[in-house]
């Protein structure tokens, strides 16, 4: 019998009479130590070889496989590969596979070919791959994504990383690639080329151009720090205590037999907070720590500081808190009933927002046909792979300073003071840069305890949410009920809508006003309609909170508006795309809102490009069904269309305004400043690009400098779009600035008229005689000596106006952007299986900065639509993991095809819109549509699973 | 720290001794392959791990004349090799081991550990239901025999007393059988099953079935004979005559519930499909999808 054997999350350390002598080869260093063998291999490569590459994203279940590394060249999730396993073998890391300076040959194709997003995958897959082209190194598509089907990534949809496979297969084959691998990866222009622009210069140096990204070379080689990679010396472990209950009163905690723990250091309540208890950026209903009242299953109590996870988890077992449990609402119907609970003293409606146009009465008198139908829409989680997580110190001048990777450092940065009733100067977030944002990082987390937690010890801390944590305590996508109505002249002209919408609001606010807002405002989707009436309610559940998701309000309504319009194509008997050309947006089109829209209007342009992929589609699918041999399985094609309004909604938000600062370094480099937060979709190449092209000078000349608010100006949260278009102007102004005063200066020294100076190559030179010039770095010298600033600063201010609540009329964004998306499927009318053969999407985003990044920002927003329509069903309470939550996977994905009209935006920085919310909004509406094509279900509840289609299918 | 003391007894009576002596603090150990997830993930506490594969005799695996003997800590992946050659065990058992995908799992689970889980989502419950298969059991008073049926008596709940270990099972071959096993999963790796179903029918006169075994799984607390299909089947003639009226029965009788995965309707609904097709092919009917 052996005394003392042990499994879990932590195993004794080194020292305990468990442990034996491992021997092993790390990276090609032989590795001699003395540990228990059951110890997992991740945590000994992350916590004493400092080997971070390798993440830990699924609480070791092996669910994910961001933790991949090799053994003796194969792949093994390290989460659950104990010590005793590689013993006398030879482990192999991303940090062993190649450097920044030296790329493998699969990590320069990971990161020309648009495969690296986030970057928090990126490692676990670049080594797959190795181990899958070292037994076959010609796989086809199908043979890597069966190879590499475990692997989740939920930024890039994973066609990129099938391309990057293949492409790096090539190079280590020693093809010769033509123009190198970025210009492989690239390939030939899509669509048509795009129009001349009007801007500073007219042959681009950077923007429209596939550079080589250098967050992806860091992240290509494990080197990035995410905030959960970061250690310091004396550090402590903090873990949030949560409610068991979803609405209860607080009586009493009693936290007196953690404190005695020994190992603990700090356990802190909501009476322990010295200034505002409020962790929303927007709202100010939810506590960082709940005072006398929770209001949802997972909302945080108490937090513990300690020595380690484990001494931490310990001590949240002895915290006795005394509640009083009161009836739960777990839907917005219940909660607006009369009589029903308070969750929040001022009741359960949480906003409402109106939208009028016209007279609906009216519109619907002119009718020929009218179409009624109520439709639902779930929860989704956002699933980044990498949870929430960070560490937070005092930094060299005494600073309360947190490292993590968020969406919005400078409001993360009010929050905290706030609630430490600090001055805004003595609180620094340092962002790490997310792994995987989406809208749900843009709200605190981990900030607010783990600032308590500094501001009391004054010792470093650290807290990385659990994947179980992450599922329970953090924001979701909204679920929408919505009542709609529509009608049409019997020429397919569309007359009115009506429509009623609830959202269910969870426990707090979050960006609920933001998304309401938007919803309504999305609700009429792209098109002309005289006659509108949208009325929405926000109402508070004791359920997850409802937050910011990619699309934002405007994927729920997208659902209901698309699948009206097929209801009513088909009454008229009309082709559905005809009759959304019949009615979509053109220049000149006035929203329900009021607005004109001027230019950067193309949704027309993009039904047109979707077209032939149609009828192509429609003659297959009509082929298919002709076989007698099909059986069940029915084909069917359906699209739909999206838009989305650039920026966030509203006028009071800080998020109408963006600062930078560009600035010319003594080596004569540029330096950018910005707030704007880079997750993985690019933020950083494109303004680099933008500042590049601004400048006239190659990117690899523009240095960045991003998410210190030490350092950086606020750019507001990088949400709803807004990055390229807000952090893109004021970067471009503030270069466009600097470049003036530089112009000047150097006009006078080449004796020319300032604009005849240009810049070019690293130098300003007369645009006629170019053997006059004078280098920046010289430029910078005179400049400094002069006294002459060689700093500039830019923003942009957006001219929103804002929007009553009743009707909403106004200006609500600047412009938006636009698509179609046409779904290819084969139902299996047995099972009712949904099969997505192909997405094909046409999309006006405005003009191109990076076409690579634009096309993976593309595809991973569609798989994101993919998943919320056929299986991302979030139940709150019940899904917990990657097995209760079913994220698309590398075998399961479709072929997509993408056709990016690359059309200059005249209000956009060198005419480009954004493009991060648009692509989820139109796959569930196009999907539902090609499944009616195939089956005449109108499918009214998104997720359609198997299950409520043979529902369906049944009743018809 | 979550601790516990792990024995490695030498024979059956030391284990069933140390099993009775701890009663509910007590766990048996074979592969591991479930119980260790439990343990790491706190839903079992047990202070004593048993550990079974040190005991001679119960890694046997005889494959002589009309049945299968299999020790209980033998691993699947030595079932699955043993079936190699066999159809009807190929057509049922192996192809619930396929439904395992991963080698390393199937080296390391055993068939005991996975009878007496008694998990009901295992792959392999209903094929082996269908064969008639046995279980030895020996405990404080003595040996035992049952039907595999009467050993399981519902979710991870089974007939082992006090102390008591499975210590071989015994797969019956069926002469001329035929089978077949079907299962619709969540579409993704390692998806649980929402729907299984397995059976086997013996050719008789006429173009009927002499013997007719049908067993559905994953659908409601515990694996469920149909006894209607069973019935129409045998009544068949021929029996091809009878499937669309057996699978339409067969949705009706096998107890589905609804859960996170799926409803109670769906699984009826599936039950009947897979219950078609599967007749289909072991029917020759050539349906086989």
């Amino acid at each position: 019998m052996v005394r003392g054997a042990s499994v879990g999350q932590e195993p004794p350390a080194a020292e305990s009479a468990a442990a034996t002598r491992l021997t092993f080869v790390v990276n090609d260093r032989p590795v001699s130590v003395q540990a228990h063998p059951a110890r997992p291999l991740l945590d000994f490569l992350r916590d004493e070889l400092d080997l971070t590459g390798a993440k830990l994203a699924c609480d070791r279940r092996a669910e994910c496989w961001a933790c991949a590394v090799l053994v003796d060249g194969r792949v093994v999730a390290a989460c659950v590969t104990p010590l005793a396993q590689v013993a006398g073998k030879r482990v192999t890391t991303i940090e062993g596979l190649g450097s920044p300076d030296a790329l493998h040959p699969l990590q320069a194709a990971f990161v020309d070919a648009g495969a690296v997003q986030c970057g928090f995958c990126t490692p676990g897959m670049i080594l797959a791959a190795k181990a899958l082209l070292d037994q076959k190194s010609e796989p086809t598509r199908a043979e890597v994504a069966h190879a590499m089907r475990k692997h989740l990534c939920r930024c890039t949809g994973y066609v990129k990383i099938v391309d990057a496979v293949l492409l790096g297969a090539a190079a280590l084959r020693g093809e010769e690639i033509g123009g190198g691998l970025a210009a492989r990866a690239v390939g030939p222009a899509p669509g048509p080329r795009p129009a001349a622009v009007e801007g500073p210069v007219s042959v681009t140096t950077a923007v429209g151009r596939p550079v080589r990204s250098r967050d992806g070379v860091l992240r290509a080689t494990g080197r990035h720090r995410f905030g959960g990679d970061l250690r310091r010396a004396g550090m402590l472990h903090a873990k949030i205590l949560r409610s068991p209950h979803p609405h209860a009163e607080i009586l009493g905690i009693d936290v007196s037999a953690a404190r005695a723990l020994p190992g603990v250091f700090a356990v802190l309540t909501a009476a322990d907070i010295p200034g505002k208890n409020s962790a929303g950026f927007m709202g100010e209903d939810q506590p960082v720590l709940c005072a006398d009242k929770v209001r949802y299953v997972g909302d945080p109590v108490a937090v513990v500081a300690a020595t380690s996870e484990a001494v931490a988890e310990q001590a949240l077992a002895r915290i006795r808190v005394e509640y009083r449990p009161l009836e739960p609402l777990f839907n917005p119907f219940d909660a607006l009933r009369p009589g029903a609970p308070r969750i929040h003293s001022g009741g359960n409606l949480f906003a409402t927002r109106g939208l009028v146009r016209g007279n609906p009465a009216q519109g619907f008198r002119e009718a020929d046909v009218i179409v009624e139908q109520c439709y639902t829409t779930p929860y989704q989680e956002h699933a980044y792979l990498e949870p929430e997580a960070g560490l937070a110190y005092l930094d060299e001048e005494g600073r309360l300073t947190i490292a993590t990777g968020t969406q919005n450092p400078h409001d993360d940065q009010r929050v905290v003071a706030a609630l430490l009733g600090l001055p805004l100067d003595r609180v620094r977030i340092v962002n790490t840069e997310s792994g995987g944002g989406f809208g749900g990082k843009v709200d605190t987390s981990v900030q607010g305890v783990l600032g308590l937690l500094v501001h009391r010890l004054g010792r470093p801390v650290r807290l990385a949410y659990t994947r179980a944590e992450s599922f329970l305590a953090t924001t979701k996508r909204h679920p929408f009920y919505l009542h709609y109505r529509m009608g049409a002249t019997a020429d397919g002209r569309l007359t009115a809508l009506e429509a009623e919408i609830v959202v269910d609001k969870g426990a707090y606010a979050s960006t609920g006003w933001s998304v309401i807002f938007r919803g309504v405002i999305h609700g009429t989707g792209p098109y002309e309609i005289p006659h509108v009436r949208v009325h929405c309610r926000g109402v508070y559940t004791n359920q997850s909170i409802g937050g910011a998701l990619m699309g934002f309000g405007a994927t729920q309504v997208a659902f209901a508006v698309e699948s009206q319009l097929d209801l009513l194509a088909e009454r008229l008997g009309l082709d559905p795309l005809d009759f959304r050309l019949r009615n979509a947006f053109r220049p000149g089109s006035t929203t329900a809102t009021g607005q004109r829209l001027e230019g950067g209007v193309h949704i027309r342009e993009c039904l047109e490009a979707v077209r032939p992929h149609y009828i192509r589609a429609l003659v297959e699918a009509r082929h298919a069904r002709s076989l007698a041999s099909q059986g069940h399985l029915r084909r069917g094609v359906g699209l739909a269309c999206g838009w989305f309004g650039i920026g966030v909604s509203g006028f009071r938000h800080p998020g109408r305004r963006a600062d930078a600062a560009a600035e010319l370094t003594p080596e004569g480099r540029v330096r950018i400043y910005t707030g704007c937060a880079e997750m993985g979709q690019g933020s950083n190449t494109a303004l680099a690009q933008i500042a590049a092209e601004a400048f006239g000078l190659p990117y690899e000349a523009v240095e960045l400098v991003t998410g210190d608010t030490a350092q950086v100006p606020d750019a507001g949260a990088t949400v709803a779009s807004r990055g390229t278009y807000f952090s893109g102007h004021a970067v471009l102004q503030a270069c466009e600035r600097l470049r003036e005063r530089l112009a000047s200066r150097a006009g006078r020294l080449l004796e020319e008229d300032p604009g005849q100076v240009i810049c070019e190559a690293g130098a300003f030179r007369s645009r006629l005689d170019p053997g006059q010039r004078v280098p920046l770095r010289e430029l910078a010298a005179i400049c400094r000596a002069e006294g002459i600033g060689l700093r500039a600063e830019g923003s942009l201010t957006s001219r929103v106006t804002d929007l009553d609540e009743e009707t909403s009329q106004g200006i609500p964004y600047e412009t938006y952007n636009y698509d179609t998306q046409l779904a290819e499927v084969e139902v299996n009318t047995e099972t009712g299986d949904i099969r997505v053969l192909r997405l094909t999407a046409a999309f006006d985003a405005g003009r191109t900065i990076h076409p690579v990044k634009i096309a993976g920002q593309y595809e991973g927003g569609m798989t994101f639509g993919l998943g919320y329509a056929l299986r991302e069903g979030f139940e709150p309470g019940r899904t917990f993991s990657f097995t209760d939550y079913r994220l698309t996977r590398m075998d399961q994905m479709p072929e997509i095809v993408l056709i990016n009209l690359d059309r200059p935006d005249p209000a956009g920085p060198f005419g480009a819109k954004g493009v991060g919310n648009l692509p989820a909004n139109a796959t569930a509406p196009a999907i539902a549509a090609a499944v009616r094509h195939a089956t005449g279900v109108h499918l009214t509840a998104v997720p359609f699973t198997p299950d409520s289609l043979r529902r369906a299918l049944v009743q018809i | 720290m979550y601790g516990f003391d792990y024995h490695a007894p030498q024979s059956l009576s030391e284990a069933t001794a140390l099993l009775a002596q701890h009663g509910a603090a007590a766990k048996p150990l074979a592969g591991g392959t479930d119980l260790i997830l439990h343990l790491k993930e706190r839903r079992l506490k047990p202070r004593h791990l048993v550990d079974l594969k040190r005991i001679p005799g119960l890694d046997h695996l005889t494959a002589e004349g009309s049945e299968l003997r299999v020790g209980a800590v033998v691993p699947l992946r030595a079932l699955e090799r043993a079936i190699a050659g066999d159809e009807l065990l190929q057509a049922t058992v192996g192809a619930g081991l396929r439904q395992m995908k991963s080698p390393t799992l199937r080296n390391r689970a055993t068939l005991g550990g996975v009878l007496a889980n008694a998990d009901v989502t295992a792959d392999l419950l209903p094929p082996l239901l269908a064969l008639g298969t046995t279980v030895a059991l020996h405990g404080p008073g003595g040996d035992r025999v049952l039907p595999l049926d009467e050993f399981l008596l519902g979710a991870s709940r089974t007939a082992l007393g006090a102390g008591e270990i499975l210590r071989e099972v015994t797969i019956p071959r069926v002469a001329g059988g035929r089978g077949f096993f079907q299962r619709l999963g969540l579409k993704r790796v390692g998806g649980p099953p929402l729907v299984i179903v397995a059976g086997v029918l013996v050719p008789g006169p006429e173009g009927g079935v002499a013997r007719a075994s049908l067993v559905a799984g994953a659908v409601g607390p515990r694996p469920a004979r149909l006894p209607q299909v069973e019935q129409i089947l045998l009544a068949a003639r021929p029996a091809v005559s009878g499937i669309e009226q057996a699978a339409a029965a067969g949705a009706g009788e096998a107890g589905a519930v609804s859960d996170l995965w799926a409803t109670k309707e769906y699984r009826q609904e599936i039950l009947e499909v897979l219950l078609r097709r599967g007749l289909q092919a072991a029917l020759g009917t050539g349906g086989d999808r």
